[in-house]
């Protein structure tokens, strides 16, 4: 499928300069890159400028609650593992309201894609401190520097348990494609955090910032993927001293990879028979003239008196 | 023959057994043919606090408890001081003498207002307040007192059976109090030990054990005179199940073809998703084995994210929850409401506000449930009375929420949640309701519109996977479910929204929505809901013996709301009774149809309604126009 059959006529209303229209087109070229069908993507946002992202794709999209994207995400994999399913969310939507079900999403490594757009302000309420603005920052939107301590999501997601950690820029649409299609690729919650510029509201983290200080994750030099058990302490504990490079410096690319650890869909297929199989979205449970297919005999005889 | 129906309690510390003494006895009853219904009453706690469960045992089907016991079967002191007060005339103890010189100062679990009230009590009669005091009390009320050293008998069984531990026998002393009581009922012997069968079949020396205890307790009480009512054997046809409800309701989403369920641990709903999650694979029809993903979430919020998420995929989703979950829950509601996805919440009521009372019965929630959610958006909310409704409200929900594309929230209060009821297995058929999917389109179509705009509100609902595309926003949106703000659009799409609640009103049969019982002629109507049906229908009966008529109305469903019942209750005296403070249902009769009641009955102290204090009142208000009463019964 051809990357302009992924674009809808609905208008891009982001500001000019935007790096959310970057990671829309690595977007769109990732799914016609990965090749499925539109109909079998699902792609869930959250509340912000880049929550409106889903109306921009032509597969099907769920334009969430703030912060509960990752959630929903999962009750639709589960229930139908076959669909790709992508999360796309803001710093402030996913870190902030939504942090529990961020981590959470970790320690299941139930199999999806998160997409983090990390600019660090809440753009459409007029640029208010998020969660990875580093403390003691003046952006023009803030009246005082911000109080709070940022989040790091390369190493909250190590901790959390994602099994795909990796950065990428907004304005580097190709490197930021290929490293949507591993992700669609990888078996288990993908982290991708995606550095961008907020042009309107962060006049600090802006292109120029990004320009002088990114540095690309490359074999020979950097190998994040486990491969065999005896790697997984040692590239799990570079990955994590890695995640904490930010100032002069900042790494971006395929952080850690482990496809050892088992998907939640695997769990849930060695105690619920049918999944692998029939999930329960493609599971019958009525004949054609309605009549109920359960069948509650054995539970109710476990259940008698008499 | 007389008409066997009677009171039977049993207490003890949590945590030491007293759910499988009360299941052994319910069993053994249940063996001889008797219906029982079993109200479990716990504190928020794991080991060593109060609990009881106070089973009626009656040849005729019943919902409802009397305050006044038959049988106290008591092993501990506490269970003395908390209802040596509530046995009849005539009624038996059954304790443990061990216990005799125990005091109400000395027993740490008491909760201390009550224990000022037995101090109060005993003072008045110069007593210490011991166990045996109490007893003596009890006596003096016309009990009588049948005490057994009960950890001694069970030290002797042990001796004789040379068994080295004899502390290990001591968890064998509940089993010892049931038999006690079992045998000065008159009930055979065998069928304790069947119960006990059941029940410990398969767990090496346990069964023999028990068998060993049961007799026992019968070669104790071989000299002793009966009961004035026994449990004889009495004919009984087909399976019997014994099942309380939150068992009954995840029975009836395995029928309705649950395939997905996320939930928060909440008291007292999770054992719903622990019984679901334990019998997942569902056995069909045709032989295949299929069933619900089970998911343990990290809060409310997820929990219904979930679901709503699942629910889209074409999976019927649920979950299930209390007050304070709920109250997390609303917002997926809403997206649930906006986005209109087929979800459904059980939504077990317990007492609040806050943490509130995690562990008793309340009925407070009912107008939260109708009003939650900023904005309006339509949902249907149920409620059901016993477990036979329960079981088929919980298939029902799933396909309300299909048809009509909206949440659905399922009532079902903390008593019937937790009350264990013998039910004819028969009652309990997936012939008697079909499985009802609504407009769901499984085929692509082309420029499919999510939310095309239709005649009755419902649009074709395609679901994500099934070939189609489409984008859904908790923004207002068009038909394509892109975002709009335009005044015209959101009008229409508002709407469409609302509309679907015509629909439901419509289609939906008034026999899904309420019941009336009684004569349609009479002066006084009870208004009610929930858990409280069964002693209504009880006093109702138990009047019309006196020559006295009292219609009940039974609602059931409160959205979209039968406006039918106004012809059952204009003209009447009224009647509400309910387990909150507010009247809540009288609330809504007042604004649905702008009928006052004339009377209320509340109740709000954790505790059901039982037969006796609703009689009492009906009748106060019957004979004096009482215009309120609030019940207090309840241990």
């Amino acid at each position: 499928m051809a990357f302009s059959s992924f674009k809808t006529d609905v208008w891009v209303d982001w500001c000019p300069g935007c790096g959310d229209f970057g990671i829309l087109s690595a977007l769109q070229m990732a799914m016609a890159e990965y090749k499925k069908p539109a109909s079998d993507y699902a792609i869930f946002s959250g509340i912000g400028c880049s929550g409106k992202i889903i109306h921009y794709v032509n597969s099907t999209g769920i334009h969430n609650l703030h912060g509960r994207s990752i959630p929903m995400a999962i009750g639709a994999k589960l229930a139908n593992p076959r669909l790709e399913v992508i999360v796309a969310g803001g710093d402030g939507d996913m870190l902030g309201i939504g942090v529990g079900h961020f981590v959470s999403a970790g320690r299941r490594n139930v199999d999806l894609s998160v997409l983090l757009f990390d600019n660090g302000v809440y753009g459409l309420t007029k640029g208010q401190a998020a969660p990875t603005l580093p403390r003691g920052i003046k952006t023009k939107s803030l009246s005082e520097p911000n109080i709070d301590t940022n989040l790091n999501p390369i190493a909250l997601a190590l901790t959390a348990g994602y099994t795909f950690v990796a950065r990428a820029y907004a304005y580097d649409i190709k490197f930021l494609k290929d490293l949507i299609v591993r992700a669609m690729k990888h078996r288990g919650s993908a982290l991708l955090d995606i550095l961008q510029a907020c042009p309107t509201y962060n006049d600090i983290n802006t292109k120029e910032f990004y320009g002088s200080r990114l540095y690309k994750l490359e074999e020979p030099d950097w190998d994040g993927v486990v491969r065999k058990p005896e790697e997984w302490n040692d590239k799990y504990s570079k990955a994590m001293q890695k995640a904490l490079e930010w100032g002069d410096k900042i790494p971006i690319g395929l952080f850690y990879q482990n496809e050892l650890v088992p998907s939640y869909e695997d769990r849930i297929s060695q105690r619920l028979t049918a999944y692998a199989e029939r999930p329960p979205a493609l599971q019958s449970i009525s004949t054609s003239d309605g009549t109920i297919m359960t069948d509650l005999s054995e539970l109710l005889k476990s259940k008698r008196v008499l | 023959m007389s008409s066997t129906d009677l009171m039977w309690v049993t207490g003890g510390p949590q945590g030491s057994g007293i759910d499988t003494a009360a299941n052994l006895f319910a069993r053994a009853v249940a063996k001889a043919g008797y219906y029982v219904y079993g109200k479990r009453e716990y504190h928020s706690n794991i080991k060593g606090k109060h609990s009881y469960f106070e089973t009626r045992v009656s040849r005729d089907k019943t919902s409802s408890c009397m305050d006044a016991e038959d049988i106290l079967t008591a092993y501990d002191p506490e269970t003395i001081f908390q209802h040596f007060m509530q046995v009849k005339k005539g009624g038996i103890i059954i304790y443990n003498t061990h216990n005799d010189t125990e005091d109400i100062e000395h027993i740490i679990s008491l909760e201390n207002a009550l224990k000022e009230r037995l101090f109060e009590f005993f003072h008045k009669r110069e007593m210490k307040g011991t166990v045996k005091d109490a007893i003596d009390v009890a006596k003096e009320n016309g009990a009588l007192v049948y005490g057994f050293n009960m950890e001694g008998e069970v030290a002797v069984l042990a001796k004789k059976l040379g068994e080295a531990q004899l502390g290990r026998f001591n968890r064998y002393v509940n089993t010892l109090a049931v038999a006690l009581s079992t045998s000065i009922l008159g009930l055979s012997k065998a069928h304790i030990q069947n119960a006990a069968g059941d029940m410990f079949g398969g767990k090496g020396s346990t069964l023999q054990e028990n068998i060993d205890v049961i007799d026992l307790a019968y070669e104790l009480t071989s000299d002793l005179p009966k009961y004035r009512v026994t449990l004889t054997d009495i004919p009984y046809s087909g399976h019997r199940v014994l099942l309380d409800g939150n068992t009954i309701v995840a029975l009836g989403k395995l029928a309705g073809g649950l395939r997905f369920q996320s939930y928060y641990p909440i008291t007292p709903a999770s054992d719903e998703s622990v019984y679901l999650d334990m019998n997942k694979n569902v056995r069909l029809t045709d032989s295949t084995i299929d069933g619900p993903a089970i998911v343990q979430t990290e809060d409310e919020i997820a929990a219904i994210a979930m679901a709503n998420g699942a629910a889209l995929t074409g999976a019927r989703s649920s979950t299930a929850t209390s007050g304070p979950g709920f109250s997390l829950m609303v917002e997926g509601l809403g997206f649930a409401g906006m986005i209109e996805i087929p979800v459904v919440i059980t939504y077990y009521m317990r007492g609040g506000p806050s943490t509130g009372l995690p562990t008793r019965n309340s009925q407070a929630d009912l107008l939260f449930a109708l009003s939650a959610g900023h904005g309006d958006f339509p949902k249907i909310v149920l409620s059901s009375g016993d477990h036979i409704e329960a079981f088929y409200d919980a298939i029902r929900s799933l396909n309300y929420a299909e048809r009509y594309q909206m949440p659905v929230i399922h009532l079902v209060d903390k008593a019937l949640a937790n009350a264990y009821a013998v039910i004819d297995e028969a009652e309990l058929s997936t012939s008697k309701v079909k499985i009802e999917r609504g407009a769901i389109l499984n085929n692509r179509e082309d420029n499919y519109k999510r939310f095309r705009l239709t005649e009755n509100g419902v649009s074709p609902r395609a679901t994500i996977g099934s070939g189609n595309i489409y984008w859904a926003t908790g923004d207002e949106h068009d038909e394509l479910g892109h975002i709009t703000e335009d005044p015209y659009e959101r009008d229409s799409m508002y709407e469409k929204r609302m509309k679907k609640l015509v629909t439901a009103d419509k289609e939906i049969p008034e026999s899904e929505r309420f019941s009336y019982f009684g004569d349609e002629s009479a002066s006084h109507i009870i208004v009610s809901w929930g858990s409280n049906k069964g002693a209504i229908l009880k006093v109702i009966h138990t009047l019309k013996e006196e020559g006295i008529d009292i219609g009940f109305l039974h609602l059931r469903m409160f959205s979209p709301f039968p406006k039918g019942i106004n012809r059952y209750l204009t003209g009447k005296k009224l009647i509400d009774i309910e387990s909150n403070y507010r009247g809540q249902c009288a609330y809504l009769l007042k604004a649905e149809l702008g009928i006052t009641t004339d009377s209320l009955i509340l109740k709000y102290n954790g505790r059901p309604p039982s037969d006796n204090e609703v009689y009492s009142a009906v009748k106060d208000i019957i004979v004096h126009g009482t215009k309120k009463v609030v019940l207090t019964n309840g241990v």
